[in-house]
């Protein structure tokens, strides 16, 4: 095949589909090489898609026009709604997914796409031609070419499997690893990193008594990821909880002598926030127990996924292990747990629209950036995606600010501090956070996924309809009057406040801890007659109006420095009067915009005001 | 740390020390907004033309006071130095006010400009050509690598100490909520919510008792003005002669600048002092009352007065008069010409200034001059700071403890009333970012180091 194709996709991941998708959809020639198509989107991991910050980069792949919302609406099979006793930010939603139909969807649509040709095979070689990429070799010798090439591999990067002593090579569970895309890449001169990761064995359903377990329902009201979804298609299921103890903890000490992790075989650093089974017992010694989430995989498939026990230890242990915990004395396992250690590319190599700076048309997305999670790999790959389209059109580079979403603060923390564990998002990373929630994700970014051309006429022109209500209902509210009646004053009295004035406006009442905008509408038929969605951002925007004036007043301070764009090619050594030290990380890093430079760390206010002397002065030179 | 451009900075531009006049620049949109508040002109319906000048008088904006006599320029962008809204306002007399102006600036959204920050905008703004551009950079460059090593040097110590462990607990307190808000499903300790009040308030007020170092910090760095003051013929212009007498091999005394204030430079301590000799202090009427009611002015700005009593008279019409003005206020009372007879009914310390240290002496002998010398010292420097409180000097170091304390009283209040834990975050985040100044930013990963150090997280 010598056909030439505007991208190339490598790896049909989580990532490697939304940056297809974006391509394809948008009229490119693109081409996804997978070594297994009928894997596309495979869940690796827990079956969940969702939860803090992560619903949150859910709704801005949504926004942008991304497919993993309405994937995971199509296939959700228990809803939840995190934190409702919190402020409207850190709310977010979740859902257990049929990872099996999950998968079928995906594959369903990435091959019915059109412009979308789907590749099988195992790159080994990145092609590179006149200083830029120009393609990709496939292992038993073809070639396709193509100028753009995205990297979307997770964890196939010589991915190694641990489970006890034993070690295999592999990307995960039932495939093989990429073992010489790597060379390739220091060929380039990419500098790699090791990660490692770990999953838990996977137990037969009916094996398992969930009668002595807690029940885990789903919530009763139900809402769709995606604006585009009508609801959730799939019946709801039940998780279930149940804990170890200390004849677990017992048994893991016991099998510390085979676990790769004591004895040495793993070298990559795994992830604080999500440490295996064995970790905890040794770190955490004093604690008792630890909470076990029995999760179903699938409506049909009956495996069922136990979450917190990731696990590397050997195959007994992991049998004795289980068999102590409640519940799953007499479980069978379908598949044991096991860690898996693969390549990164330190993601700091890479300009924020994810290209790598020392290879024109090459990017880097997902796990090979060092992040964990389907959802920080999809919003990577889709933003990628778009930033390749948005080169091929000749139009400017897609970064999204800190301010403007959660998949902003991603990439800039991964572009800017790299990386030494697998990155998660938080909802803490974020310092607006305020400002990027669940609720507003598409009054945020819906103008960029329409200007890009992934949301069409007919979505924007609703979304900018309904900014303006809100806009003109926020108003509203401040004059608006509730005129006092025996409705108020029961409302009143039921919730302990004290009346103290003839009348009150919309607003007075909807900043009152106390009230929330179901209360307003029973005493006020205008405001119930409002569409939810409006009701909530007028209710939000109020109640919070003093904390989010102070972070947009922050964020306008941030958005003139992202506004400074620093060119690929500026010298930082004529600049002068830095030290030696700011100097060597301008030049390794070379930040895209003044704002991202002065978030590296060690770069002084002093050096950033250079910096853009120099920048002014180059600007003014005839 | 800051990068912002447009946003409001200020400074005072002259040098610091006992300059008569002192400038304070304004650069960024809303400068004129913001410092008209603090300026009363004399003229009627002004209208604050852009390039004139108006002369007027610097406020209390708060009770509308007028605190000293003042210039008020406005430049409006792009016809300034910086191509941004300018403001100068030029201080009559010294420092102090215009140090008090800036504060009140400061609070109310202005920033402190960095080195060479103004130089930067006009930059910037392309108002500055290439080879001034230049030398701006070399500016920035040297000075800012002098601020550096001078931060450092003071930082060494107790500050940095100080700053450091408050930046500690206040992570570790935020990192407890980030816990609760990122990992509600994990099996966290129950939330302390007294326990963490306590905690912040305890930081709290150790940095409002640095914070309230900086006025005897600031006296030591920037000198400090003691006023004596009394009835006519009391013996002030004895004693300004015989504490002069003492200093004049060291340094010249110099005439005022004000016409009826006498003004001589001393030392006491590590501190430069002007000593100001007023007017006789009574009832007057005409040209005379104007003086007198400099004088009056001049008590109010003043760091320490000392009030001369004629121990040899009863107290008077004037010294009720100066009793019910000084009765607030801690200082130093002199009960002077002990050496001549004290009448039946001699003056009472305690009845006359009872907040105040009272000593006899005799000016025109010397006898307790040396004891008064050693007070006013202990009045000036204090007996150092409380222990384990550092001694505050600079502007920038009490704009970072007293912004860092105010957003732990809102943190404490937000906890008290309820509000969820991403609001009281977003207090204590305030706090990092002011306290940064001093400790340095802190990074998020030291957050989930902590978080992930103390509890186990991970379903």
């Amino acid at each position: 095949m010598s056909e030439t194709f505007d991208a190339i996709i490598v790896g049909g991941g989580h990532a490697g589909v939304e940056a297809s998708l974006a391509l394809a959809r948008l009229g490119f020639n693109t081409c996804l090489v997978t070594s297994d198509p009928a894997r596309i989107a495979e869940m690796s991991c827990n079956p969940a898609i969702g939860g803090l910050a992560k619903g949150h980069l859910v709704k801005e792949i949504d926004a942008l026009g991304g497919e993993m919302a309405l994937a995971a609406d199509a296939t959700a099979i228990q809803f939840r709604r995190l934190n409702t006793r919190r402020g409207p930010a850190v709310r977010a939603s979740r859902v257990q997914s049929d990872m099996d139909r999950y998968r079928d969807r995906m594959v369903e649509v990435v091959h019915s796409c059109p412009n979308m040709t789907v590749v099988s095979g195992m790159v080994e070689e990145i092609l590179f031609e006149n200083g830029r990429v120009s393609g990709v070799g496939i292992e038993g010798g073809q070639s396709l070419h193509t100028a753009n090439v995205i990297l979307t591999t997770g964890t196939f990067l010589r991915g190694l499997l641990f489970t006890g002593l034993s070690t295999t090579h592999g990307g995960r569970a039932g495939d093989r690893a990429a073992e010489k895309l790597s060379d390739s890449l220091l060929r380039l001169g990419l500098t790699l990193g090791r990660l490692k990761t770990g999953t838990t064995p996977r137990l037969i359903k009916d094996s398992i008594d969930f009668s002595v377990c807690e029940e885990q329902p789903g919530d009763r009201i139900v809402v769709p990821f995606s604006r585009r979804s009508a609801g959730l298609p799939l019946p709801q299921q039940s998780c279930y909880i149940t804990y170890t103890n200390e004849r677990t903890h017992a048994a893991i000490r016991a099998g510390l002598d085979r676990s790769p992790l004591y004895t040495g075989n793993i070298v990559g650093r795994g992830p604080r926030y999500c440490p295996s089974i064995e970790d905890k017992i040794v770190r955490f010694a004093d604690k008792e127990r630890h909470q076990i989430f029995l999760e179903p995989e699938s409506l049909e498939r009956d495996w069922i996924y136990p979450n917190g026990l990731p696990t590397s230890l050997a195959e007994d242990t992991q049998l004795a292990m289980l068999h102590s915990i409640k519940g799953l004395e007499e479980c069978r396992v379908a598949r044991y747990g096991y860690a898996v250690e693969y390549d990164f590319v330190k993601p700091t190599q890479l300009y924020p629209t994810l290209e790598c700076k020392a290879v024109p048309g090459l990017y880097c997305a997902g796990q090979i950036n060092g992040t964990s999670g389907y959802e920080e790999a999809a919003a990577q790959g889709l933003l990628a995606g778009l930033n390749v389209a948005c080169k091929l059109r000749g139009r400017p580079e897609i970064i999204l600010r800190r301010d403007q979403a959660y998949a902003g603060v991603l990439i800039d923390d991964l572009t800017t501090l790299g990386t030494e564990e697998p990155y998660r998002m938080f909802t803490s990373r974020a310092e607006f956070r305020l400002l990027l929630r669940e609720d507003n994700a598409w009054y945020r970014l819906a103008e960029i996924g329409h200007e890009v051309g992934l949301v069409p006429e007919s979505e924007i022109e609703a979304v900018r309809a309904e900014m303006r209500l809100i806009e003109s209902e926020i108003e509203r509210a401040r004059s608006v009057s509730i005129p006092s009646s025996d409705a108020l004053e029961k409302l009143f009295a039921s919730r302990g406040i004290e009346t103290s004035r003839p009348g009150y406006t919309r607003e007075n009442l909807l900043k009152r801890p106390e009230l929330e905008a179901a209360d307003l509408s029973e005493i006020d038929p205008e405001f119930s007659s409002l569409p939810e969605t409006v009701r909530e951002q007028v209710e939000l925007e109020l109640k919070y109006e003093g904390y989010i004036k102070r972070q947009k007043d922050a964020a306008a301070r941030l958005i003139e420095l992202e506004e400074l764009r620093i060119p690929k090619d500026f010298d930082y050594r004529s600049v002068g009067g830095m030290s030696r030290e700011v100097l060597e990380k301008l030049e390794t890093l070379r930040p895209a915009t003044i704002g991202q430079a002065t978030r590296i760390s060690g770069v002084t206010p002093a050096a950033v005001s250079l910096v853009i002397i120099a920048l002014t002065r180059r600007r003014n030179r005839p | 740390m800051n990068f912002a451009i447009n946003d409001i900075i200020a400074a005072i531009s002259t040098p610091t020390g006992m300059g008569g006049i002192a400038v304070i620049r304004l650069s960024g949109c809303g400068s004129h907004e913001l410092a008209k508040r603090f300026f009363k002109p004399l003229a009627q319906n002004c209208g604050f033309e852009a390039n004139r000048m108006y002369a007027g008088w610097i406020i209390d904006a708060e009770n509308g006071e007028p605190l000293d006599e003042a210039l008020y320029v406005r430049f409006a962008a792009p016809r300034s130095f910086t191509r941004q809204d300018v403001v100068e306002l030029q201080i009559h007399g010294g420092g102090r006010h215009a140090r008090f102006i800036l504060d009140r600036l400061l609070e109310n959204g202005a920033r402190l400009a960095e080195a060479g920050e103004f130089t930067m905008r006009a930059v910037l703004n392309g108002r500055i050509d290439l080879t001034r551009a230049e030398a701006a950079a070399d500016l920035i460059a040297a000075r800012s690598d002098g601020a550096l090593k001078a931060a450092r040097r003071q930082l060494s110590g107790e500050l940095f100490r100080m700053c450091e462990n408050a930046r500690r607990q206040i992570v570790s307190t935020l990192a407890m909520m980030e816990a609760y808000i990122d990992f509600p499903e994990d099996e966290l300790p129950q939330h302390d919510r007294i326990a963490e009040c306590a905690a912040l308030d305890e930081i709290r007020l150790l940095l409002e008792k640095a914070a309230d170092t900086y006025r005897r910090g600031r006296l030591l760095a920037e000198g400090a003005l003691v006023v004596i003051c009394g009835a006519p013929n009391v013996g002030k212009s004895s004693l300004m002669n015989r504490l002069a007498r003492r200093e004049r091999s060291i340094v010249d005394s110099a005439p005022g600048t004000t016409r009826d204030v006498v003004e001589e430079p001393y030392q006491a301590g590590g501190v430069a002092v002007r000593l100001a000799d007023t007017a006789g202090l009574r009832e007057a009427e005409g040209v005379e009352a104007r003086g007198v009611e400099m004088a009056w002015k001049q008590l109010d700005s003043a760091d320490l007065v000392v009030w001369v009593v004629d121990a040899s008279r009863v107290p008077g019409r004037e010294e009720s008069l100066i009793s019910e003005r000084l009765k607030d206020r801690e200082g130093i009372l002199l009960l002077n010409k002990c050496d001549l007879p004290a009448p039946a009914e001699a003056p009472k310390p305690e009845k006359l200034w009872p907040q105040a240290a009272a000593l006899h002496i005799s000016a025109r002998n010397g006898d307790g001059i040396e004891h008064f010398e050693k007070l006013l010292e202990e009045k000036l420097c204090g007996e150092g700071s409380p222990a384990g409180v550092p001694l505050i000097t600079s502007a920038r170091h009490h704009t970072a403890l007293s912004g860092a304390a105010k957003a732990l009283i809102r943190a404490v209040d937000a906890i008290n009333n309820g509000q969820e834990a991403e609001f009281v975050a977003c207090e204590l985040r305030e706090a990092l970012s002011a306290l940064a100044d001093i400790t340095g930013a802190t990074a998020n990963d030291e957050l989930l180091e902590d978080i992930f150090s103390r509890f186990c997280i991970g379903k």
